[in-house]
């Protein structure tokens, strides 16, 4: 991590406390999160900018940066350590604070290159994800950490790797770090096509007080409070929102409370550091279902309809966390404890009246669990060119869940589970950083991953299965510099995704009325990911930045729960091959114009056919204008390629574009942010499945096209009165 | 910079609809060509005269990308299309011909209609068993009326011949899945698909009757043997009955 001190006096940063700027409040967001201080002698990709209504004083000299406390409108400068892998970002707060469509936190993903989005629901469910020609459903290959933790939900009753972000508040989003690929040491389960790291605090030039309403077209009122007193660290604040939304159309209203705060409790050279999180969530959302394109196009429902009304859920969410830094001689320790309790229920209907024609296939899922991990890391200069890293890990979690099949009184009709899992996972670290020379940056390690399992079926007598998984994984990457503007990268590493619990079953509880020669399934297992990166990246002095990485992923033999029938299903070989091609111009330092592009190809490798649902192309156009006037905007317009769905079937290409304003002058500033502002008539999730919905109808179990209406245009007006 | 507003409008207006998967209509028909002979474990020869089993439902389903060491019995296939959207599917009922059938192997064969399928390659075949009923258009002393299945024939074993008479009973709803039926359905094809009933296994050599020793079941020496619902003789042929060994589709 580089401070401001660290660029204009590196000696003052490294006699500092880790973690902690000479000036106190003026870290910037770097690439890694919270690593150790990083020499700032190598960052010379600095990039500088200026936030709303601050004073440009970048001249001013190390001097007059150690002499004088931070101004109010102070000069911020981001030094970012220079990135090992060539698609490597960091959006910091100044992007996020621009971004259009940035309704929750959730949406802040939307930010991300290469990621594209799909909301099932309304807000506060968990959002469909696609990254690097992988469909992660709700985050099966897409590792999430919040302020370090993982989010990340191992075993949750409505998809593995469930990720639910609408805890955060997005005002104290300070940075967003992606890293892309399996490649580095500290990327656990899920980071099959990535890792993304979210960062909370407030910058120094946002720091006070400030007290947010807006008002949206969709009967949407959403207040927020940001308590960030200037004189605390950079990662103290508290925060607090209330929102509720009527939806643009039926099964969308959504309502939550979120209160999230961080400070700082002891900051002392001999004691280190100690962080304190906490967050509380509440929210109810809507779950319109999907509709059958034969449907709509016979006027049987609106484009945007529902079948059932009585579709959504509600997500709580308690979290604590003690963050503790120290620098022991030339090394670093970092350690954090926290623990979690979560709950998830949720009414959805997407067959209709196929599975039972009398109640209906309405599913009740209850998801509830208690948890608590560790995490240590430490890391050590061996030599001046040499770090060792060396970390661990734990989290447990003690989870109640149940589905159930309801009636439309939402009696009970069947009940499909109802487990009590304790669940352990574990993992170690160790690896090198070596910096042999000025233009050659090397690391290499691996980890080692375990999971057991201790479910208990209630459905059939208490039954106990028991199940203990493990696998190793080698990363490894190497970054030249070649001469001061261009850098060249390429990685390999080994991705895992570990089975959800409910898995462990399959095989084993057979149930009474299946014939003998049913299929059982694969057997539970650790799968494997093999990814390669090479890419280059052309950094200006200025106005421009430049960057291309092709990326492959392949997957042996793919094991996927599916939790309907119980079973490990055992899929072909997989290959995704793409290209990531981003390009920033900064004609002026208060405007950004960013071009990201991603091509990507998931196959199965013996017949060539598409994997489903991976998007081939998206693109995203953005334009982020903030001027030391006040004047603040953002412009996103994002176009997503037809995605191949199963049998054959393709969804729409649909191109979106989002637009946000403000300005401040003094304490006030006002808002606008326009979603959709064409209009556009469009599909967010598009799927290929069965359903029977008018019973008048012959019954069918043939798949077709289904899909869940996107946003039309919405626009939503702000003020903040800000009390510095 | 004059020309920026007409690409973001071009892009805009270049949204490509969904398109659905291609399908194709395909006729079926039951063809007898399979009912020949076979020798249960007891040794009893049988040749059936008459073969009937009421059905619903003809589903046709693929295996798509399942690994192919694990692909074969695709019971969990149906359910697969239960499964929450957006979530991989692999595998899946494709084709389907819906309604109530009797299979009439014995009486040479005949037209069912036409099925519909989505094109791909298709590895497997499934049908529902049901009670044969009036409207199924059966006289009222049809033997089938009111069971699931009818099967009339010769056993011989050395210089014993007994004819018999079986009267079988499934439970409504028990499926038979995973039959084969291995054809890649293109968008111009104009096949019709067979559905054929093996008496004996071609596989592994064993038959509907295996377990059914037909002298037992002659205490009276009359000759004539029947089974019906409640004998031990009809609980083994009824599970055998139920076996996906006894059936395929394929194209002619």
């Amino acid at each position: 991590m580089c401070t401001i001190a660290a660029l204009l006096a590196p000696g003052l940063a490294r006699a500092a406390a880790p973690g902690t700027s000479p000036l106190g409040q003026v870290d910037s967001g770097a690439a890694e999160g919270s690593k150790p201080v990083e020499s700032a002698t190598d960052g010379s990709d600095l990039s500088r900018h200026v936030g709303a209504g601050e004073t440009p004083v970048a001249a001013a000299g190390p001097r007059l940066a150690s002499r004088r406390p931070v101004p109010r409108y102070a000069t911020v400068v981001n030094a970012r350590r220079p990135p090992v892998l060539a698609s490597q970002r960091v959006i910091d707060s100044r992007e996020i604070s621009v971004a259009p469509r940035r309704r929750s936190a959730d949406d802040l993903l939307r930010l991300v290159p290469g990621v594209l989005l799909s909301q099932h629901g309304a807000e506060g469910k968990g959002q469909q994800l696609f990254l690097r020609g992988f469909d992660a459903a709700h985050g099966s290959d897409v590792e999430v950490l919040v302020a370090g933790m993982p989010i990340n939900e191992l075993s949750n009753i409505h998809g593995q790797g469930y990720l639910d972000l609408n805890f955060m508040i997005p005002e104290v989003v300070r940075s967003i770090s992606v890293s892309k690929g399996p490649f580095q040491i500290n990327q656990g389960n899920f980071a099959n096509a990535g890792t993304i790291r979210f960062e909370l605090g407030v910058d120094p030039a946002a720091r006070g007080t400030r007290v947010g309403y807006e008002l949206g077209s969709t009967i949407r009122h959403r207040g927020v409070v940001v308590h960030a007193p200037r004189r605390l660290h950079r990662d103290s604040f508290v925060a607090f929102e209330a929102m509720r939304d009527e939806g643009f159309a039926p099964g969308r209203k959504a309502q939550r409370v979120t209160s999230i705060g961080q400070v700082r409790l002891v900051d002392s050279p001999s004691h280190g550091s100690l962080d304190l999180l906490a967050s509380g969530y509440y929210a109810r959302f809507g779950s319109p279902g999907a509709l059958a394109v034969a449907d709509v196009a016979d006027g049987r429902v609106p484009f945007d309809g529902v079948y059932q009304s009585d579709g959504g859920g509600s997500s709580v969410r308690a979290i604590t966390s003690l963050r503790h830094q120290i620098s022991l001689g030339r090394g670093r320790l970092e350690q954090r404890v926290y623990g979690q309790f979560r709950h998830f229920d949720m009414l959805e209907n997407f067959t209709g009246y196929l599975q039972d024609a009398v109640d209906g296939d309405r599913r009740a899922q209850l998801h509830r669990f208690f948890s608590a991990g560790y995490q240590v890391e430490y890391q050590r200069p061996i030599v001046d060119a040499l770090t060792l890293t060396v970390g661990g890990a734990w989290q447990g979690d003690s989870i109640t869940q149940q589905d159930r099949r309801v009636d439309a009184e939402h009696g009970l009709v069947q009940p499909n589970w109802d487990l009590r899992i304790g669940q352990n996972q574990a993992g170690a670290r160790a690896g090198l950083r070596w910096k042999p020379t000025r233009w050659l940056h090397l690391e290499g390690g691996a980890r080692v991953d375990m999971f057991a399992y201790d479910v208990i079926d209630e459905l059939h007598a208490g039954e106990r299965t028991r199940k203990v998984l493990g696998r190793a994984s080698p990363r490894v990457l190497a970054a030249f510099r070649v001469g001061e503007r261009w850098s060249l990268f390429t990685a390999y590493g080994r991705g895992l995704r570990a089975p959800e619990a409910r898995s462990i079953l399959a095989g084993v509880t057979t149930p009474s009325d299946v014939t003998l020669d049913r299929y059982k399934g694969g057997t539970p297992r650790i799968f494997p990911s093999d990814a390669i990166e090479v890419g280059a990246r052309f950094t200006g002095r200025r106005y421009l930045s430049a960057g291309v990485a092709a990326f492959a992923t392949w997957i042996d033999r793919e094991l996927v729960f599916d939790h309907v029938s119980a079973v490990n299903l055992e899929l072909n070989r997989t290959r995704r091959l793409g290209v990531e091609i981003d390009v920033a111009v900064r004609p002026t330092q208060w405007l950004e114009l960013r071009q990201d592009l991603t091509l990507a190809q998931a196959r199965f490798v013996a017949s060539g056919a598409a994997v489903p649902g991976a998007p081939p192309l998206l693109s995203a156009t953005t334009l982020t204008l903030v001027h030391p006037s006040g004047f603040r905007a953002g412009a996103r317009l994002q176009v997503v390629g037809a995605r191949p769905l199963p049998h054959g079937a393709r969804s729409a290409t649909y191109a979106l574009l989002d637009l946000s304003a403000g300005y401040r002058r003094g304490p006030l500033e006002l808002g606008v942010q326009v979603d959709n502002a064409t209009n556009a008539r469009w599909k967010e999730g598009e799927y290929h499945f069965a359903s029977w919905w008018n019973r008048d109808d012959p019954r069918s179990t043939l798949p077709s096209l289904h899909y869940i209406a996107g946003p039309p245009l919405a626009v939503r007006l702000a003020t903040t009165l800000y009390f510095m | 910079m004059r020309h920026v507003p007409k690409t973001i409008l071009l892009l805009l207006a270049a949204c490509a609809p969904s398109q659905e998967a291609e399908r194709v209509h395909l006729e079926v028909a039951v063809s007898g060509a399979a009912l020949a002979a076979s020798t249960n474990d007891l040794g009893w020869t049988v040749e059936l005269t008459g073969a009937r089993v009421a059905v619903a439902d003809l589903q046709f389903s693929i295996l798509g990308e399942m690994h192919g060491a694990s692909a074969w019995l695709p019971s969990w296939l149906l359910a697969r299309a239960w499964a929450h959207p957006g979530h991989y599917a692999g595998g899946d009922v494709t084709g389907e011909l819906g309604g109530d059938f009797i299979l009439d192997w014995g009486g040479g064969g005949g037209p069912l209609g036409a099925a519909e399928l989505l094109t791909g390659l298709y590895e497997g075949l499934n049908f529902t068993f049901r009670a044969a009923a009036a409207s199924d258009g059966l006289a009222a002393d049809d033997p089938l009326l009111g069971h699931t299945a009818h099967f009339t024939g010769t056993a011989r074993k050395g210089a014993d011949a007994l004819s018999f008479m079986a009267q079988l009973d499934v439970g409504a709803g028990t499926q038979m899945v995973g039959a084969p039926f291995e054809l890649e359905v293109t968008r111009d094809d104009q096949a019709t698909l067979a559905l054929r009933f093996f008496p004996g296994d071609p596989v592994a050599g064993t038959s509907l009757f295996d377990g059914v020793d037909f002298a037992a079941l002659d205490p009276d020496g009359d000759g004539v043997v029947v089974i019906a619902p409640g004998d031990e003789a009809h609980n083994i042929v009824r599970r055998e009955l139920q076996s996906h060994v006894h059936y395929d589709a394929i194209a002619e």
